[in-house]
């Protein structure tokens, strides 16, 4: 029998990707579609003895809605062949929902009514008669927990019975757009709803107070609520890193140690040049690559985990007064603070902003924050350079520039975001997120990270090698290089901003990875690791050295940062112009900044 | 849709006191946003209630039926109801 294929819609916050997770356990994966300019999510199921192809569309609030993920929505509904919908509702929220199933329904497509969070409606004294709705709506009606798994087997079984009535026709494959136009304004619709929520469901007068009316009364308070926003967000901050980065040196040691136990002694009989290629050029990309696994896991489970309670929606709630001012909302606040750690995963993170506009602003302001390689940096040039008592100051200011300097950007680009999109959004309840739905969707993110990223992240190392290394014969990084040859020749550019030709081909691996700037300095200054601090002040003066840092801070952030934006903006033309962007400021603030303090 | 009785004073959301309750008259906004906002529960006709207001002028946090919404005080604006006193 043929393959069927399958949609699941419903508007944001109804659990619908749950139930996507709990269908298709682990075979989803993200697909691309023809004439669509998003990955969506699909799986493959057995129903009953059909192939079924489910589809997850992004939330909708209606046929006509004008954000990005309806227009996906709508335009997937317009144009591909579909055997069924399932369309997820909140069972809570039935009473202003059922407009939308019954607009769904007029696609005239055969589908099975999902009413999920039935416990919560329960809880909430919002009483559904499943079998009258049944009846009156002429499509089948399950009522289900997708978090916990309630009732996903009827659900299985009502597609079942659906994809049976409906043998495939010619009809999945005529384009609807026209039913879609028709829907505009359909007052008809409006009185179905009232009809059918007379006969079937009984929602209390007053919606009782709930946990998270007192939880909210805290968190939301107009003062507290902004103390404990900043609590919760070091706190997240705290967990993502201590947990994430350990992780990441571990397992950057024992790839270190299979490099120089197993893999170099194997590689051995090749030629030099070769052997150093493989190792110091490929397997040093790949290795770059991996490290950024655990944090991209621990970040994810954690921001997932906040997502789901229903903390996110409140972060934009309690920062909009601050971020509505720079063409974002308080989500992007979150991203920018995560950024701090590690700015790969706060940039994948960008995901929560709904509007492409807003999220490519967010992601050109998220390489300003000082992350955790540049700190490493930072630390070792204020203490060889600067006195103990103003090395902790020195490291200050930077934080704060990298503040002013992601608003400031922001700020002078918000208006390519367009007209300001409205923030109009549900404050969902909270509610406990799971924890084998969240390792999942984290264990995806890493899978994706890989995919997209990694082959970009490996050329780039390679080609930093290859300038490093070539011609064959010279000391690897010295003045001799390709590297040390572009150096002087950019050396114009960098001597008003006091930085030499030797510090600016540690930029160059700084390109790489931020981790990397020390130890290339080590090899390009010929100095062994305790000697380093010393070469170092005795070859630069304080204004230097800061002028140094501020271009590191700045110019441009590293190159897994710079994989994921094109990942995750899919433009090149736009990772090019933000990376133009970041070396343009960097450029003019330590130009700006050694000029003015030696004259 | 503007209702008849005379005796209505109508006022614009973000001018309802926190904790009030107020029921919606009409929305002067594009179709788009009329939709979205009816999809959410704000519709004529609906009761809604202002349950509190984000600090330096920041969103609105509005009850109506089961649901929370939040949106900025520009768009409360275009939402003209009358308060129940």
């Amino acid at each position: 029998m043929s393959k069927a294929r399958i949609a699941l819609v419903g508007m944001p916050n109804t659990g619908k990707s749950t139930l996507f997770n709990r269908l298709s356990g682990a075979s989803a994966r993200v697909g691309n579609w023809p004439g669509m300019t998003v990955e969506l999510e699909i799986a493959r199921l057995l129903v009953g003895a059909r192939m079924v192809e489910l589809v997850d569309l992004p939330g909708l609030n209606n046929l006509h809605g004008f954000s990005e993920d309806e227009r996906i929505a709508r335009h997937f509904l317009e144009t591909q062949p579909l055997d069924a919908l399932i369309v997820v509702l909140n069972a809570t929220q039935i009473e202003r929902q059922l407009a939308f199933a019954l607009q769904i329904k007029q696609l005239g497509l055969p589908l099975v009514l999902v009413l999920n969070m039935a416990d919560e409606a329960i809880r909430r004294h919002v009483l559904i008669d499943r079998e009258a709705l049944e009846k009156a709506l002429g499509h089948p009606v399950c009522l289900i927990s997708a978090k916990y798994g309630h009732g996903t087997q009827a659900v299985r079984q009502a597609l079942e019975t659906v994809l049976h009535e409906n043998a495939p026709s010619s009809d999945a494959l005529q384009p609807r757009s026209t039913q879609i136009q028709a829907l505009l304004e359909d007052d008809n619709i409006e009185l179905q709803t009232t009809a059918l929520l007379a006969e079937a469901v009984r929602t209390p007068q007053t919606p009782a107070t709930t946990y998270t009316d007192r939880i909210d009364s805290l968190l939301l308070h107009p003062g507290l609520g902004i103390v404990a926003f900043f609590f919760i967000l070091l706190g997240l901050f705290q967990i993502v890193y201590s947990i994430g980065a350990p992780l990441q040196e571990l397992l950057g040691e024992a790839l270190e140690g299979a490099k120089t136990d197993w893999i170099a002694p194997l590689l051995a009989p090749l030629p030099a040049a070769l052997t150093s290629f493989l190792l110091d050029g490929l397997y040093d990309g790949v290795g770059t690559v991996a490290t950024f696994l655990p944090i991209i896991l621990t970040f994810y489970l954690v921001m997932s985990a906040v997502e789901d309670s229903g903390y996110m929606a409140r972060a934009a709630f309690l920062m909009d007064a601050l971020m509505s001012r720079m063409g974002l909302d308080g989500r992007a606040f979150v991203m920018q603070i995560m950024g701090f750690g590690c700015n790969v995963p706060a940039v994948m993170g960008t995901r929560v902003l709904r509007n492409p506009l807003q999220r490519r602003l967010s992601m050109l302001i998220i390489p300003f924050s000082l992350c955790s390689a540049r700190l490493q940096v930072f630390l070792f040039f204020t203490t060889a350079v600067f006195s103990p008592q103003a090395a902790p100051w020195v490291l200050l200011s930077f934080y704060v520039l990298s503040f002013l300097v992601a608003f400031l950007t922001a700020f002078i680009w918000r208006g390519q975001v367009g007209e300001q999109e409205p923030l109009v959004m549900e404050l969902p309840p909270y509610r406990y997120p799971t924890f084998t739905y969240l390792a999942l969707q984290a264990l995806r993110e890493a899978g994706q990270f890989l995919r997209g990223a990694g082959g970009f992240i490996i050329a780039g190392v390679a080609i930093i090698w290859l300038l490093t290394h070539l011609p064959w014969g010279v000391t690897p990084a010295s003045p001799q290089s390709w590297a040390g040859q572009i150096a002087s020749l950019t050396a114009p550019l960098f001597e008003p901003l006091g930085i030499n030709n030797l510090l600016s081909i540690a930029l160059m691996f700084g390109f790489v990875a931020k981790e990397v700037v020390v130890g290339a300095l080590a090899v390009i200054y010929g100095a062994g690791p305790n000697e380093l601090a010393g070469v170092v002040a005795r070859s630069m003066d304080w204004r230097q050295a800061y002028s140094f840092m501020l271009f590191t801070l700045l110019y441009t952030p590293c190159l897994a940062t710079l994989a994921t934006i094109r990942r995750e903006s899919r433009s090149l033309k736009f990772t090019l112009a933000s990376m133009a962007w970041s070396v343009a400021v960097a450029w003019l603030a330590s130009f700006a900044f050694y000029q003015i303090v030696t004259r | 849709m503007k209702p008849s009785a005379p005796t209505l004073t109508l006022t614009q959301l973000d001018q309802i006191p926190v904790g009030m309750t107020a029921t919606v008259c009409y929305i002067e906004a594009q179709t788009e946003m009329t939709a979205r906002l009816r999809a959410l529960g704000i519709k004529p006709g609906n009761q809604i209630s202002v349950v509190r207001c984000a600090p330096l002028s920041g969103p609105l946090q509005i009850r109506a039926g089961q649901t929370d919404i939040i949106l900025r005080r520009t768009e409360a604006a275009a939402i003209h109801v009358n308060p129940a006193f």
